[in-house]
């Protein structure tokens, strides 16, 4: 897939953990992981909405397209 | 739909059309008819081939009796040679009550003793039950296997796929077994069974719900498939 995820870089420079990040979103560890490595078949609009809602930034700071 | 579901999807009404058309043309397929000279239909008594004599234990006043000796059927469809359909020549007929009706046999059982059996086809028929009796108790074993799985909520899994490709695969497997096995027993009739009057014509005795079963179960892991990956996609929905 050509669409890369960027959730650890912006969980570094807001210095967030996996486990604070998923608790705020209301997922899992395991799925923020399958999210942060790529290998998520697809991600939710809700999803989204509270993730950037939770780094504080936008949709285009998490997903790249290469 | 992937390739695999498409072609099991045509194959299964492919088969479902020629047997409706088969079933509704009746199609026999007569071959030659040999005469023998020596060869005749005879009503009488029977012959002492048929029985074997023991003695009783001889008590005061005892006698000896008569067992019938094992015996080997052959099962054969037949066509009358003469008294057709439309035939105006002579045959077989049965008159009562001012009644008359033409008599015209289509299926033969054949019973020969044991000892005269052909040994060709007594090994035929066993190992058309010796293969017909592993597989299905193979396929016992597969739809266990299946029924474990479901009850662990593994219902759309590659193995539950897996198991029923292979089971439909064994069953149309065992179909075509059975189909040329009606074929080499038909041919060895026509040389071996001689009933005056009769052609011995093709007997088919494979079963075809075996091979309409064995596809269906293949388009439905094929199914099974696709729904796991669906799953598969959800579980990855984030």
């Amino acid at each position: 897939m050509s669409i890369i995820v960027n959730v650890d870089v912006m969980m570094a420079k807001r210095k967030m953990s996996s486990g604070e990040l998923a608790d705020k979103i209301g997922i899992t560890q395991a799925n923020l992981s399958i999210l942060k490595t790529g290998k998520a078949k697809a991600i939710r609009f809700s999803t989204l909405d509270a993730i950037c809602k939770a780094l504080d930034c936008q949709p285009g700071d998490i997903l790249e397209y290469r | 739909m992937n390739k695999k579901l498409k072609l099991y999807c045509s194959l299964f009404v492919t088969v479902l059309i020629l047997f409706m058309v088969f079933n509704f043309i009746h199609v026999s397929f007569p071959f030659s008819y040999c005469t023998y000279d020596n060869e005749k239909l005879e009503f009488m008594d029977t012959p002492g081939e048929f029985y074997d004599v023991f003695d009783t234990i001889r008590h005061e006043g005892g006698s000896s009796g008569y067992a019938s000796v094992k015996t080997y059927n052959f099962d054969v469809d037949v066509m009358p040679k003469h008294g057709g359909l439309y035939g105006k020549d002579m045959a077989l007929f049965s008159i009562s009550n001012n009644q008359i009706n033409k008599i015209q046999m289509q299926s033969v059982r054949l019973t020969t003793p044991s000892r005269q059996a052909s040994t060709f086809f007594v090994i035929l028929s066993f190992a058309l039950s010796l293969v017909s009796f592993i597989v299905a108790v193979y396929i016992i074993v597969l739809v266990f296997k299946i029924v474990k799985r479901i009850r662990e909520g593994e219902i759309f899994a590659s193995q539950v796929s897996r198991f029923l490709d292979i089971a439909g695969k064994l069953l149309v497997g065992l179909y075509l077994f059975q189909f040329i096995v009606s074929f080499v027993y038909s041919m060895y009739c026509i040389n071996h069974i001689h009933l005056a009057q009769y052609y011995v014509v093709y007997k088919n005795d494979a079963n075809i719900m075996l091979i309409l079963t064995g596809l269906g179960l293949m388009i439905i892991s094929q199914i099974i498939l696709m729904g796991k990956d669906l799953k598969e996609e959800q579980d990855l929905t984030i």
